[in-house]
């Protein structure tokens, strides 16, 4: 491109030498740059929806009208491994306006930028989700689902004394938290509602005070929590007031898990590593999701949830030690394991006949069966 | 609204609303059609429909094209809505995806325009508030650009970058995650 006058010069001639298709009066009128910003974003909103906010941030050079134009849209999803210090980039940026959700897929991303970027986020104060996922290529598991029992190495790690891999969430979705020494926006109408975070075995401790006022949704998955962290305490009532829907999955790190709320209606617990002790106190829970939380050890669990209609424990049941408060509502239940095949009497199938035997009617239940293949041509 | 059919029909025929173009030429459209646009909507609910509705932003070439649509929409959502009570759901839902893939060939066809016109189209939908319409016109462009560079996209819409070589090259560090 020639000196600052040239783009001009050239744009002009190439507007003689090409009119476009449907000539008439005011063909080569730029009519798209002269729309409304509203109707921009619009048409912006309306690119390739699998390519995230990239094409409308690459508008940004088109002109000087179409710098700020991207800036303006209120959701933005970075998809494709971005770095996280060229999206805090972009969301410092997007600056002005409002932001609703903010989605971010990084790889192998460390403690220090996936804490900035949260960082970024809170500042921005979205209203809607924030959704970020780290996914550990480098370990070979993705964040989300793979190899949950036993997250490589990482599990050994987190013993060691101060840990570079580990940071502290911010208080999210909350208008008057203290966050990095310093104040936040002062109160607002919206708030964010909804947080998932998959860390890819990142450590992550909770501020030691501070609400997450207007959280409704907390998803956290393969995370490794410190042990300074009360994970428990930090999603219980008096922090989490409004929190509706509570996901952990893949965790390590957290021996005795204590959740208080009068909030809940959903919780997923799945795949701990190292779970001692489970005690929920959930008067108002509708649905729990209780999968490989004692994978090895003995399962010790207290839970009071008087409301519930819907209960998958996928965990080994012993009535000595796990205890559940009256379920008068329950509808569906599903449970593992029961045993075929020469193991009939087995203290796992004696203990889940005792479980059922605590129900007069249930409208839907599921039991898992096992058995060991005893030959290849036994069926 | 309960019995939906030929009494509401002849309702809305009754009532007319009459649409004044910016070169002054008169659409006489049924309330049902004209409703479409929100901001029609609005001056009949405020009764201020009386005398005409002028439209000083709208030409009689882009209204003609816009109450086409509105008609064909307002047409189908009528035909919805009384064919539902007097077919078996299975019959409903055969008559429901006829509707739908008449009224996508229509769109189709009604978007074979030129560019001026899909311009004002997108400002006319704008202006009255159709939403079926703006998002059918903004979709058309937003298709146009799909998939181009910058410098295609500058080229197909006329757009002179106006930036100079150091702006831009700012601009390209500030947006660099959209580069990657």
């Amino acid at each position: 491109m020639g000196p600052s006058g040239g783009g001009r010069i050239a744009a002009k001639r190439r507007r003689r030498a090409k009119p476009p298709s449907g000539a008439g009066a005011g063909a080569g009128e730029d009519r798209l740059s002269a729309l409304p910003d509203d109707i921009l974003v619009l048409i912006l909103l309306r690119l390739d929806p699998t390519d995230g906010s990239y094409a409308a941030g690459r508008t940004s050079v088109l002109s000087r009208r179409w710098r700020r134009v991207w800036a303006l849209l209120p959701d933005l999803s970075f998809p494709l491994l971005s770095e996280p210090g060229h999206i805090a980039t972009a969301l410092a940026a997007h600056g002005a306006a409002a932001l609703r959700d903010l989605s971010v897929v990084t790889a192998d991303a460390d403690a220090e930028s996936v804490a900035s970027l949260l960082a970024a986020a809170a500042a921005r104060r979205i209203s809607g989700h924030l959704d970020i996922i780290n996914i550990s290529l480098k370990r070979g598991a993705a964040a989300g689902e793979e190899d949950p029992d036993n997250p490589t190495g990482t599990a050994g790690e987190a013993a060691g004394p101060v840990d570079r891999d580990a940071f502290e969430l911010p208080c999210l979705g909350d208008a008057t938290a203290v966050q990095g020494g310093r104040k936040n926006f002062n109160s607002g109408s919206e708030n964010l509602a909804a947080v998932s975070l998959s860390l890819g075995y990142l450590g992550l401790a909770f501020p030691p005070a501070g609400v997450f006022a207007r959280l409704t949704e907390l998803s956290l998955i393969s995370v490794r929590f410190e042990s300074r962290c009360d994970l428990g305490g930090a999603v219980s009532s008096p922090r989490c007031p409004c929190l509706e829907t509570l996901t952990v999955r893949n965790a390590t790190g957290v021996a005795n898990l204590a959740i208080h709320s009068e909030s809940l209606l959903q919780l997923v617990l799945c795949r701990f590593d190292g779970l001692e002790q489970l005690t929920i106190v959930a008067p108002a829970l509708e649905d729990l999701n209780t999968t490989n939380c004692f994978p090895f050890g003995r399962p010790v669990a207290d839970i009071s949830t008087p409301k519930l209609v819907k209960l998958q424990w996928k965990d080994p049941y012993d009535p000595s030690t796990v205890q559940f408060s009256n379920m008068g509502s329950l509808q569906s239940l599903s449970l593992d394991f029961f045993h075929v095949y020469g193991q009939h009497d087995s203290e796992d199938n004696r203990n889940l006949l005792k479980f059922l035997q605590r129900f007069q009617l249930i409208d839907s239940l599921a039991v898992s069966l096992f058995y060991r293949q005893v030959s290849l041509h036994s069926c | 609204m309960a019995s939906a059919g030929s009494g509401d029909e002849k309702a809305a025929a009754a009532a007319m609303i009459t649409l004044i173009s910016s070169d002054n030429e008169k659409f006489e459209v049924t309330e049902a059609t004209a409703t479409l646009s929100q901001t029609i909507r609005h001056m009949i609910e405020d009764g201020c429909t009386d005398g005409g509705v002028p439209l000083p932003n709208v030409t009689s070439k882009i209204l003609a094209r816009v109450i086409e649509y509105c008609k064909k929409h307002a047409t189908a959502a009528a035909g919805e809505e009384g064919s539902s009570s007097s077919f078996s759901d299975a019959a409903f839902l055969e008559v429901d995806r006829a509707f739908l893939e008449e009224l996508e060939e229509f769109d189709d066809a009604f978007l074979e325009v030129d560019r001026a016109t899909l311009f004002d189209l997108i400002l006319a939908a704008n202006y009255l508030d159709i939403k079926g319409l703006l998002n059918l016109t903004c979709q058309k462009v937003a298709d146009s650009v799909k998939g181009k560079t910058p410098e295609q996209i500058r080229e197909m819409y006329n757009i002179v970058n106006d930036l100079t070589p150091e702006e831009e090259a700012e601009i390209r560090r500030e947006t660099q995650w959209a580069f990657e």
